[in-house]
């Protein structure tokens, strides 16, 4: 060792050891005005030594902050669900849920609002999704149903409970990864990703129904069902039907209820005409739901923007009355869990609750914050009544939904929706990439009434039977409202 | 890993170590536990992360390193507490020569000090010492050339008798 390496050493030696910082550190005044920020850290640090530090960093003064690690996600009824880190539990399509949950939990109002994603990932949190493991394997068992069909075919689904508003299934796609097909989500940033906005067509008749019962419209009330002239529509692109009016005596009329059966376009826009475009994304709006996407695929937040401005103002036309706008598989289920609900709507949720070392953070808002009814419980029976006769049984309620791709025969987006006491569903299936006719394993059409109806048949059959839920008969119809209201045949 | 695993023990274990290096680098106790202090708060900001790269000794000598606020300024002398007796040694001689080598550091501007307590003390060789300070090989040689120039310079030899050898003459021979 040369002789500076000596002395250095030697110099060096007379260092103080970090932990005895206290006593020197009081002793300079001087330092203490200077530094006065990192004082109190320095003397907890030199006391307590480096857990302190290690507290101080994570604000939870005098102790180490517990189980920082991955977060993990669990079902309702305990199961794990996925752990951050598991890369084969995150694959799986339960998974598709963590986009939503971090969005939900980091929303503004919420304990952990704007907390960095990735700290919620790793930062040791229990989190309990409303998800429950027996409706998730029934879901995943439903779609299923789609193997053996065209590679291009993608389907998706969600169940959301009445009442309480969690979602008890989802299923987005096969990849836990991938691309969401059943909805959409805030990110990090602010922005709202996903692909679960799909054109609902005649399922949305739903809330043109629910508005027509609002405004006080009989099911019985009657109207024009063969083309006509019709408001807002050139002569060369008039609304067509793609059924017939199932009773018409005099060959011109369906009653709203038909109509409404047999998904007949050019009565229910006449109705929509009559109760209002705005009227109609209302009562979408207050069944649960959110978003809406106009012609140009251009988001309208029905949190923020009034029916009245999205109509005219923001390009939704009288088309909204006969399902011309996209909306997402979730926010359908969410509706449809409204209305068995008797039409009172509960705030859909993925997260029931978080916690961490023992203390529970965050807690999903029971009872869900009140909303005034959709409709009043005549009319919702009304609602109701018709949509059993799809389903042939009056437990389940069930509109198909079918939107032509261009002129083809073929559909672009087929969908059935529905309810029973216990559950309200949403399923769809379209082009997995860019829209195309939908044609099954035969080369066959799928229509709403087709493949998803099966799949929601057996989502409803699989997560009741598997949550042993059994559903009750839905109260007869009222027959409520006046059977000549305005617009209305013969007029 | 958990968040702060091994975290404790690395400063338990390095410390000692660690804070000599603070201590020659700022030329003062106190300026050397605020540095240590700020560079592990850093440290542990980063634990998982620099734990796993495998080298939070490394780490925390760049912070100290690079860590402008706390050192760089030129500071005034102060002068050195009084040694406890340890040894039957000359006491005396021996503050008065740490005395001077440390004014003699702390007369060094930032980077060559660094350059001189990486080097010397530390014992890093060229590449380590120009990772630690962000800089070139060719850096790290010239700014030890003129450091121990100046150093020569601003100390007179440890022992006239002992004159040959006692410094490098030239940086070559370290």
């Amino acid at each position: 060792m040369t002789d500076l390496r000596r002395q250095l050493a030697g110099l060096a030696s007379h260092a103080r050891p970090y932990g005895n910082a206290a006593a020197a550190i009081r002793g300079d005044r001087r330092r203490r005005m200077t530094r006065q920020a990192l004082s109190a850290a320095t003397a907890a640090l030199a006391v307590a030594g480096t857990a302190t530090l290690v507290s101080h960093l994570g604000g939870m003064p005098g102790s180490l902050p517990a189980s920082e690690g991955p977060t993990t996600i669990y079902y309702s009824d305990g199961a794990v669900l996925a752990r951050f880190g598991d890369s084969d539990a995150l694959s799986r399509p339960a998974s598709l849920v963590v986009n939503h949950v971090l969005s939900e939990i980091t929303a503004e109002g919420s304990p952990l609002a704007g907390k960095p994603w990735s700290a919620v990932r790793e930062g040791g949190y229990e989190i309990v999704t409303t998800l429950d493991s027996r409706a998730q394997a029934a879901i995943e068992g439903a779609a299923g149903l789609m193997a053996g069909q065209p590679a291009n075919l993608q389907a998706a689904a969600v169940i959301v409970e009445p009442g309480s508003g969690r979602v008890l299934a989802y299923y987005g796609g096969a990849d836990g990864t991938g691309a969401d097909y059943a909805g959409v989500y805030a990110t990090e940033s602010g922005e709202i990703a996903g692909f679960g906005r799909h054109v609902p067509g005649d399922s949305f008749m739903v809330y043109t129904l629910a508005a027509a019962l609002d405004a006080g419209y009989s099911l019985d009330s009657r109207w024009l069902w063969t083309p006509h002239a019709q408001a807002g529509r050139r002569p060369e692109n008039p609304v067509r039907n793609t059924g017939t009016c199932p009773s018409s005596p005099d060959g011109h009329s369906c009653s709203l209820l038909d109509s409404v059966r047999a998904s007949l376009n050019v009565p229910l826009y006449d109705v929509t005409a009559s109760v209002g475009a705005a009227n109609v994304l209302a009562a979408a709006r207050d069944a649960g739901i959110g978003f809406i996407w106009d012609n140009d695929l251009h988001r309208i937040d029905l949190g923020t923007v009034d029916p009245a401005e999205a109509v005219g103002g923001l390009g939704i036309g009288m088309e909204v009355g006969i399902g011309q706008y996209a909306v997402t598989v979730l926010d359908q289920a969410y509706a449809m869990a409204t209305f068995a609900a008797g039409g009172r709507r509960a705030d859909a949720h993925f997260v029931v609750t978080v916690r961490r070392g023992g203390e529970t953070i965050y807690s999903e808002a029971m009872p869900s914050p009140d909303h005034p009814p959709v409709l009043n419980p005549e009319q919702v029976a009304d609602l109701t009544y018709a949509l059993t006769a799809e389903s042939g049984r009056n437990d389940l309620a069930i509109k198909t939904g079918d939107w032509r791709y261009f002129d083809a025969v073929a559909n672009s987006s087929a969908w059935s929706i529905g309810y029973t006491s216990a559950l309200g569903v949403a399923v769809w299936v379209g082009s997995a990439g860019e829209e195309r006719p939908l044609l099954d394993a035969d080369g066959a059409p799928i229509y709403g009434a087709g493949l998803p109806t099966q799949i929601l048949r057996r989502v409803v059959t699989g997560a009741q039977t598997a949550m042993g839920l059994q559903p009750k008969q839905f109260a007869p119809p009222v027959f409520t409202g006046s059977d000549n209201p305005p617009g209305s045949y013969p007029g | 890993m958990e968040r702060y695993e091994g975290f404790a023990e690395f400063v338990a274990a390095r410390q000692l170590a660690l804070s000599r290096i603070a201590y020659l680098l700022t030329g003062d106790h106190h300026a050397a536990q605020d540095l240590m202090q700020s560079a592990l708060v850093r440290l542990a900001g980063h634990w998982r992360r620099v734990a796993a790269g495998g080298d939070p000794e490394a780490y925390l000598r760049r912070i100290m390193v690079n860590e402008r606020n706390t050192w760089w300024r030129r500071r005034p002398p102060e002068p050195m507490e009084a040694v406890p007796d340890r040894s039957g040694r000359d006491e005396a001689a021996d503050a008065v020569a740490r005395a001077s080598l440390m004014a003699a550091l702390r007369a060094l501007p930032p980077r060559q000090r660094a350059v001189i307590v990486l080097r010397f003390y530390a014992d890093l060789s060229e590449a380590e010492t120009a990772r630690t300070m962000g800089c070139s090989v060719g850096t790290v040689k010239s700014q030890a050339h003129v450091a121990l120039a100046r150093l020569r310079q601003l100390l007179p030899p440890h022992d006239p008798a002992d004159q040959a050898g006692a410094w490098p003459t030239s940086y070559l021979e370290v």
